[in-house]
């Protein structure tokens, strides 16, 4: 995908060119799937969102400011689409009594289980804002600053909800510590 | 040298990496030497490596190719699914919702963003973080006082009638200077 780059992708979608939305398309496919998935934590969900944000990127794409990055645009997008569907989905259940306090053996299969749903817990525990610094920075490896932008927040706010991030599932995932 | 507080301060810092070379091999070096500080840093290293531990199954590539042959498709509507139950409602009040979502996290129009960024930009955060200056009550009153603002936009849009949707719509594009 060598010289893929994406303001000439975006300029050549502008002009209707359905190859370049096709690159695009696969360059951060799995991104944002990854992306919808960690911050739901549910795969049917993360489909269906996965699949309204490339709808959205698609007829919004003349909205597309080539100023910024577009990978932030891109993802505020599948943060604000994931934040959207939580909130639209009123038969939310939230998690019963926390299983994190129990104690896992990491080497059991059973244990093994368990300790997804821990994780799983634990990261829908945390407010949407520091989930989404957790996982821009973490899971994808983004700079503070990249994160800022895709949060429409400042790199000091993105930092200060990461580390909040951190220190909270410090708590919430001792049953693995 | 640094001492026990100076070390838990930038504890985050280090495992981030984004302290400079010098400060990194003073905290290593306390970090050798100090029980307590070795014990917290092993403690969010552990927080790491179970996150590490966390991955994502991957749809089949046959289900991204039908993702992308449907996003190409501006008029197709998706069958039921609750999500989309607002893809019924004109087409201007989802624009508009859109737009909301796009304008709404733009530091200019929440006069909340204006003090809150003062307040968080700084370059040492995780020392505020670990003083307790910068609380999860305090991040958690700041986000819910943006959704909350957020949610009553979109209910607003709701209650409008198509006309008052589509003037709505305008004035924003005008004072925001979307697409532009
Ligand atoms: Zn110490």
């Amino acid at each position: 995908m060598k010289g893929d780059d994406d303001v000439i992708l975006v300029h050549d979608i502008k002009q209707g060119d359905e190859q370049a939305f096709n690159r695009l398309f696969d360059k951060y496919r799995v991104p944002v799937y990854s992306i919808c998935y960690r911050f739901i934590r549910n795969e049917a969900d993360a489909r269906e969102i996965t699949q309204d944000v490339f709808i959205k990127i698609y007829r919004n794409i003349s909205k597309y400011n080539e100023r910024a990055k577009f990978f932030t645009w891109l993802y505020r997008i599948a943060v604000n689409t994931c934040i959207s569907y939580k909130r639209r989905q009123k038969s939310h259940i939230p998690y019963h009594e926390s299983i994190g306090e129990q104690h896992v053996d990491p080497e059991s299969l059973h244990d093994k289980i368990i300790a997804r749903k821990i994780i799983d817990e634990a990261l829908m525990k945390l407010p949407d804002r520091q989930r989404t610094a957790l996982i821009l920075r973490h899971f994808e490896g983004h700079t503070f600053k990249e994160i800022g932008e895709a949060m429409g927040i400042t790199t000091g706010a993105a930092k200060a909800n990461h580390y909040q991030a951190i220190l909270k599932l410090r708590d919430y995932l001792k049953g693995l510590i | 040298m640094i001492d026990c507080s100076k070390c838990s301060q930038l504890l985050l810092d280090f495992c981030e990496k984004t302290v400079n070379a010098q400060l990194a091999l003073d905290i290593s070096s306390h970090l050798e030497a100090c029980n307590d500080c070795r014990q917290a840093y092993r403690k969010i290293l552990e927080v790491y490596q179970i996150l590490d531990q966390d991955a994502v199954d991957l749809p089949s590539d046959d289900w991204f190719e039908s993702v992308k042959a449907l996003a190409k498709q501006p008029a197709l509507k998706k069958k039921s699914s609750r999500y989309f139950a607002w893809a019924l409602i004109p087409a201007a009040a989802a624009a508009a919702m859109i737009l909301l979502v796009f304008i709404s996290r733009q530091p200019k129009t929440f006069e909340i963003e204006v003090p809150a960024s003062f307040l968080l930009e700084d370059n040492d955060i995780a020392s505020l973080t670990f003083k307790g200056l910068i609380d999860d009550e305090l991040i958690a009153d700041l986000n819910g006082l943006e959704e909350w603002a957020m949610e009553t936009n979109e209910q607003m849009i709701f209650d409008m009638s198509a006309g008052e949707q589509k003037t709505f719509v305008k004035k924003l594009t005008e004072m925001y200077l979307i697409g532009t």
